[in-house]
């Protein structure tokens, strides 16, 4: 179902590809659209409204945000130029894109540096001490596109010497870190993997949820999940897009911003910041890196 | 009359307590009545709520249900079943669950005990059939089965796509909230009963006062009617022109009308006192009379002879006793005229003095007198009477047998003791009287003669009575009468001298 979820998403991408280059052109003018997945805390509303309106400020255009349920949706729309902006997962970014029409901007700064992990969480009460203690439970992905919330549990259940694909007795995508959470915690998964970040920042805001789960493992540090760009994006707006989230850190008025989505600031990263992401892609046997239609 | 509690409960308690127990009873079955219709009425809201609600989860669950999106299912069933718990409806949702066709969970409220990608864990063979008879149902409808234990609502809505199961939605809802509702509503009904039977007990006990209270005068004025006082007894006006209204002046009318009566026969006896008294003077100047003649004719010749000593020793004593006897006669009458009524003991000697005005009466007619009257027999003895009583009760009898041999026949005057009795008998060989008119006999105003006041018969009774004796009659048609009195004795301490003298032996011819 996944797959043939992707390869609608990327059919449709490759047919409109041309179009969206023309539609993007002609938006130029108008509002930059920003999309969100669930890499951030969508349901903290506040926090992205006030860093809508900072940025309009700016870019000296309107900047509105666009939610989407899945990566899929997002990186369509960014393929079919619906959107100018995103703040993707750093796998969606590895993935390969012929041709590319991504170009890196920023990373956020998060307890010091453009870095985060994933959590294994299990319910509060829950015995299970390890991945491997999870075997033929159910367990809650964030989105078959999420770095933290399925490469790396599955990364960790072959690293135990597993099958990924038969190692669970059932799983399910929540399409949000927040939601896993939840689901872990209400004991409709018996553990879930999610975003620290997300995480974190749900301990301060839903301290409830949090509190009904538990972290029994923490992988490696990831690249934090990037703001990506078109790449036929004006390189004026995309270098003040660049500059105004950089700026950020030294910026009186946006530390209230930067308070609330608890982060310390964005910052240029290079693009091999996110490569581990794609050995981890290797090892956790997921399915094909590139789209089925456009390998080369 | 006196209220003997708790043995017999007064009407002022019964009547109220009676009438409080049929409104409690009414009140309380008609309430429980309406709360059991109001209980299925509920009942049958609920099912429809919780079927209605299954439906509308279902729906929104088919998506899920396709793309086996299970986490979806769950917040479809998290969000509706919290939003019916916060729209507050009767439908206090237990548990919902989307299953798979085999009765696999797919979602469930509860993911803790019911894990989803397992069957579901269900007790026994019964619920299990249960389930797999909802997983082959094709229309949404509620299970009262085993699935649905009792005080739980179930409904299924099977989820189905061209005309293939694709899973079920079930949906259970407690009815606790809806019977706590209804025993709250009982309680009121019952708390109402209760006010109601207090407010009607109140008022009830007001109404038998009203009605009770009348009702028991009139039981205290005839128990005073019944131990004959006679006197106005105090009774309550009649509040209403009810029945017990009617009664309370029906019966003032008859103590009023007895308070008549007796007076009336108050004034009769007087009168007849009177009469007696009138005859019992004639008697009595006849009796005068008798020493008077012998007196008359002592004094005459003790007038023509007053020198003569032999003469003078021979009448003296005649004219003192004969003084004597006329004295003690006039006492008599004096203290019976004076109404000195009061009865104290004489003894028998009295009777002594009758008989010479028995044969007053009798005159010249052809009746035989046999006097039995022995002093000798009563000295010593004594009852309750006067003299002139006595006189009068003999007087009486005689005065009747001689009206009933008219000139003709015996007349016998007997006395005797019998044990602590003396028996006095007057008897003659008259007419007789028969069986009816014995009844009457000693009625007021009964009479067979044309002069006689129908009074004498009444009178001695009443006499007898008062000196606690009776008198009974023995006779028959052509069988004569006999009239027998019954006297009892009393302590014979108060004998008098007076009376013993004056009851000598001393007759006039």
């Amino acid at each position: 179902m996944i797959d043939r979820r992707r390869f609608i998403a990327a059919t449709a991408a490759a047919s409109v590809f041309s179009a969206a280059r023309k539609a993007a052109a002609l938006g130029a003018g108008g509002a930059l659209r920003f999309g969100l997945t669930a890499v951030v805390v969508r349901e903290h509303k506040r926090s992205f409204n006030q860093l809508a309106a900072y940025l309009s400020l700016r870019l000296g255009r309107p900047v509105s945000f666009v939610h989407r349920r899945s990566y899929d949706d997002i990186m369509g729309m960014l393929a079919r130029g619906e959107l100018d902006a995103a703040w993707i997962c750093g796998y969606p970014y590895v993935q390969p894109r012929y041709p590319e029409y991504l170009a890196l901007l920023v990373a956020p700064v998060y307890l010091g540096a453009p870095l985060y992990r994933s959590l294994l969480i299990v319910p509060k009460d829950s015995p299970a001490r390890r991945m491997a203690d999870l075997r033929g439970k159910v367990f809650a992905f964030s989105d078959p596109n999420s770095n933290s919330g399925y490469l790396v549990p599955r990364g960790a259940v072959a690293d135990a010497g597993f099958d990924p694909d038969q190692f669970f007795r059932l799983t399910f995508f929540t399409y949000s870190h927040a939601e896993t959470v939840l689901a872990v915690a209400r004991g409709m998964a018996d553990g879930g993997a999610v975003d620290s970040y997300v995480y974190d920042v749900m301990q301060k805001y839903e301290p409830d949820t949090v509190s009904g789960t538990q972290v029994i493992a923490r992988s490696p540090t990831y690249g934090f999940p990037p703001i990506v760009a078109r790449q036929d994006l004006d390189p004026e707006v995309r270098d003040r897009l660049r500059a105004a989230l950089v700026g950020m850190k030294t910026d009186p008025e946006a530390a209230p911003i930067l308070h609330l989505l608890t982060l310390d600031g964005f910052a240029e990263v290079s693009p091999a910041l996110y490569q581990p992401i794609r050995a981890l892609a290797q090892r956790a046997q997921v399915p094909a890196l590139t789209p089925a239609k456009e390998q080369p | 009359m006196k209220p003997a509690w708790p043995r017999h409960w007064s009407l002022m308690v019964k009547l109220p307590l009676t009438i409080t127990l049929m409104v409690f009873a009414a009140a309380l079955i008609m309430g429980l009545v309406v709360i059991e219709r109001d209980g299925k009425r509920q009942s049958a809201r609920l099912e429809q709520q919780t079927l209605a609600l299954a439906r509308a989860v279902a729906a929104a669950g088919q998506e899920g249900l396709l793309s086996r999106d299970v986490w979806a299912l769950y917040r479809t069933l998290d969000q509706l079943v919290d939003h019916a718990a916060s729209e507050g409806g009767d439908a206090a949702v237990i548990d919902a669950m989307f299953l798979d066709p085999s009765g696999i969970v797919l979602a469930h409220t509860n993911p803790t005990d019911n894990p989803i990608g397992l069957p579901l864990p269900i007790g026994d063979d019964a619920a299990r059939q249960s389930l797999a008879h909802a997983l082959s149902a094709v229309s949404a409808h509620l299970v009262p089965v085993d699935i649905a234990p009792a005080g739980v609502i179930a409904a299924v809505v099977p989820i189905r796509v061209d005309e293939s199961s694709v899973g079920l939605l079930l949906l259970r809802s407690s009815t606790r909230m809806m019977e706590a509702q209804l025993r709250v509503d009982a309680l009121l009904v019952l708390a109402f009963a209760l006010g109601l039977a207090f407010v009607t007990s109140a008022m009830g006990s007001v109404i038998s006062r009203r009605m009770v209270s009348p009702l028991r005068d009139l039981s205290l004025g005839l128990g005073a009617v019944t131990r004959g006082e006679h006197g106005p007894v105090p009774l309550g006006e009649a509040l209403d022109r009810d029945e017990i209204g009617q009664l309370t002046e029906q019966f003032n009318l008859m103590v009023d009308e007895l308070a008549k009566n007796k007076r009336l026969e108050q004034d009769l006896a007087n009168a007849e006192r009177l009469a007696g008294l009138g005859r019992f003077a004639a008697g009595l100047a006849h009796e005068v009379n008798n020493p008077l003649g012998g007196m008359k004719n002592c004094v005459a010749m003790l007038a023509r002879r007053p020198d003569d000593v032999d003469l003078v020793r021979k009448y003296v004593p005649l004219l003192d006793s004969g003084l004597n006897r006329i004295a003690a006669t006039l006492q008599s009458l004096l203290a019976e005229l004076r109404g000195e009524s009061t009865l104290h003991a004489c003894e028998m000697g009295c009777l002594g003095g009758l008989e010479g005005m028995v044969r007053a009466a009798i005159g010249e007619s052809a009746v035989t007198l046999e006097w039995a009257v022995t002093p000798q027999d009563l000295s010593g003895v004594a009852i309750r009477c006067s003299c002139p009583q006595v006189n009068q009760i003999v007087l009486n009898l005689t005065r009747n047998a001689l009206t009933a041999l008219a000139g003709a026949g015996w007349l016998r005057v007997a006395t005797r003791r019998e044990g602590q009795e003396i028996v006095l008998e007057v008897a003659d060989n008259g007419p007789g009287i028969d069986a009816s008119a014995q009844r009457q006999l000693f009625e007021p105003f009964y009479t067979t003669s044309r002069q006689g006041s129908g009074l004498g018969l009444w009178i001695t009774y009443n006499l007898i009575q008062r000196m606690g004796g009776r008198i009974s009659v023995d006779s028959a048609p052509g069988q004569g009468a006999r009239f027998t009195v019954r006297l009892p004795l009393v302590a014979a301490t108060l004998a008098t001298t007076e009376l013993a003298t004056t009851g000598g032996t001393e007759r006039a011819a």
